[in-house]
């Protein structure tokens, strides 16, 4: 027994004296392929910083609350969780003489001082070749009454906020008078039998042939492709709406510093290459060298693409969704 | 040691994880919600004027749910009592099989059960084929992406919580009961609808409260199946929360359901237990 408690004891404090030389950093990201290619580069940046990465899958309001509540040093959002979460006073700003390659990155990028873009996903139109021709070349192609039945877009998500801005917008409004937007958005919403809700059951729809166009991601035509139903994917001459992923430092945890190294490390060459390569995202960093890989990439892509003022729509989110509700799904 | 001790690692956990986290909610549903999701902590009624006086909250969202989980209830308590009436008769190597294969579908994740009912009840799934190879209809029929899906999805859900529920009842009722019946002249039908159906009437009734309670609160069904248009309690709930990112507003939606839920299950209870008497009166003595 007096051997036991000994091994224990030893057992014991090689645990804790392991855990005081190695510093842990939680970072919460999308999970799935998302998190896979963080992981790609992180052995050397836990090398060189002597600490160990641990990734948790959240986000939006998950990643808020575990945020608030200090469990995590890094954490990813999108626009609109990437404001809630800076007037919530949630996020640390980032301090750019540790996060040097601030500089590296295209404008659009720099979210504000408390967080930053660090890839870009583009929305676009995926359609059916063979009942889509000639190809779309407009948002305004998804109200096309030949495809009444058989066009599709997700529900109140992102996206579709970009979509209801941009019709807004094109029609004598803006994010402050979002009428003309939800009139646009309504008669869209007569033309749709299914709101999807997940990737693989637009590809069902698409398959089926129930569905010929689409509001969709890139990535996902590439997908969709792969898995043996051919697709289109046109940018409208609007412009692409944009996917953004923005990381932030949390603010009131022990390791800040080495957080800001965290949000650095994402900006670096390899780590904006592997946004590229492994997920098909547009890099937020500029000059790279992306040869031999198919994603849309320089100044003019991220430039055009379609992303609102967010702060002015946060607030009137809730709002908005009900109307969405009420005007956009109720038949 | 008291017996009452046994019960108090349930009141234990079920006060930690149900009944503290309920009251939160409840508290909840009573402060607002800033312009960012910050929960403002002064008290309003705001949140139940605002689903209350709102004929899109009222009608569209609850008493649709309601009316979809009110349906698919009545439809699992016939399609559940068919089953637990045949399985109470069958012989009892048999049962033992029949009641495996009830609740294989229970071991089985909701999201995969749900996502085969969407292969099976697509346009070019099997329903389809046979219906449209029968000549019954000529073109498939749309049977997924509305209500009539989200009332199939539930009922799948349902139905064995129904069997077993009226399967324990139909085995306790003594068969000599219904063949006392038959030798003072009932017919097998008569027999069945005045004696065996009366005493299984707590069968039925714990059944559909369970089914009820389990549809109401249905939320990967009209997710998957309801293809964005089926409005439903607990997806608006969930949406509330993690889009609107209104706290307060989503915690008030849970709060209605809950208290709409209980106040039915009680008028229902009561209902059928004053119509089935005479009935518990015989299986008391």
């Amino acid at each position: 027994m007096g051997k036991f408690l000994a091994a224990m004891a030893i057992a014991l404090a090689t645990t804790l004296s392991a855990q005081a030389q190695t510093k842990e950093l939680v970072v919460a990201a999308f999970g799935g392929a998302y998190t896979d290619a963080l992981k790609k580069n992180i052995a050397r940046f836990e090398k060189d910083n002597d600490v160990k990465v641990t990734f948790v899958p959240a986000s939006g309001a998950d990643g808020l609350a575990k945020a608030m509540a200090k469990e995590i040093d890094v954490v990813h959002a999108d626009m609109a969780w990437a404001y809630r979460g800076e007037a919530q006073g949630a996020f640390e700003k980032l301090d750019p003489n540790i996060v040097t390659n601030l500089d590296k990155l295209y404008p659009k990028a720099r979210f504000s001082e408390y967080g930053v873009i660090t890839n870009f996903g583009e929305y676009g139109i995926a359609y059916n070749p063979k009942e889509v021709s000639p190809a779309p070349s407009s948002w305004l192609d998804l109200w096309d009454a030949k495809y009444d039945g058989a066009v599709s877009t997700a529900g109140f998500d992102a996206a579709n906020i970009e979509l209801l801005v941009l019709m807004a917008k094109l029609n004598g409004g803006n994010e402050d008078n979002i009428d003309p937007g939800f009139k646009k958005m309504a008669e869209l919403g007569k033309h749709i039998t299914v709101f999807y809700s997940q990737h693989p059951q637009l590809l069902d729809l698409f398959r089926n042939n129930e569905v010929v166009i689409a509001r969709w991601l890139r990535g996902r035509v590439d997908w969709a492709n792969k898995q043996g139903v051919s697709l289109g994917f046109a940018v409208p001459k609007e412009g692409a709406i944009g996917l953004v992923s923005t990381v932030h430092v949390v603010k009131g945890r022990p390791n800040t510093e080495l957080a800001q190294k965290f949000v650095n490390h994402l900006l670096s060459v390899d780590s904006q290459t592997a946004y590229a390569s492994d997920l098909g995202y547009t890099p937020a960093r500029a000059g790279l060298d992306l040869k031999g890989v198919k994603v849309p990439y320089g100044e003019e892509v991220v430039g055009s693409l379609l992303i609102a003022d967010w702060k002015k729509i946060v607030p009137k989110m809730d709002a908005w969704k009900e109307r969405w509700e009420k005007e956009v799904v109720a038949r | 040691m008291k017996t009452s001790a046994l019960v108090l690692p349930a009141v234990v956990i079920l006060g930690a994880f149900f009944v503290v986290p309920l009251i939160w909610v409840v508290i909840l549903s009573f402060l607002g919600a800033g312009p960012t999701g910050e929960v403002q902590h002064a008290f309003t009624l705001g949140n139940y004027v605002r689903f209350l006086t709102d004929s899109y909250y009222v009608n569209d969202l609850l008493l649709r749910t309601i009316r979809l989980a009110a349906i698919a209830t009545v439809f699992s308590v016939v399609i559940g009592y068919l089953g637990a009436f045949v399985i109470a008769r069958a012989a009892p190597t048999t049962q033992t099989w029949m009641i495996l294969l009830v609740m294989l579908p229970l071991w089985v994740n909701l999201v995969v059960r749900t996502l085969s009912l969407m292969v099976v009840l697509g346009r070019n799934g099997p329903v389809n084929q046979i219906l449209v190879g029968l000549g019954i209809t000529a073109r498939p029929l749309p049977l997924l992406y509305n209500e009539t899906a989200v009332v199939i999805g539930m009922v799948q859900v349902a139905v064995p919580f129904v069997v077993l529920s009226v399967f324990g009842v139909l085995q306790a009722i003594p068969r000599q009961l219904e063949q006392a019946a038959m030798t003072v002249g009932a017919t097998p039908l008569a027999a069945f609808r005045r004696v065996t159906l009366p005493l299984s009437v707590p069968g039925i009734l714990a059944g559909s409260v369970l089914a009820f309670g389990i549809n109401v609160e249905s939320f990967v069904v009209p997710i998957l199946l309801g293809g964005g248009r089926v409005r439903f309690m607990s997806v608006a709930a969930y949406e509330t929360a993690t889009v609107s990112n209104n706290l307060p507003f989503a915690a008030t939606i849970g709060v209605i359901l809950l208290i709409v839920t209980m106040v039915m299950l009680g008028v229902y209870q009561w209902a059928v237990r004053s119509a089935g008497r005479p009935a518990t009166a015989i299986q008391a003595a």
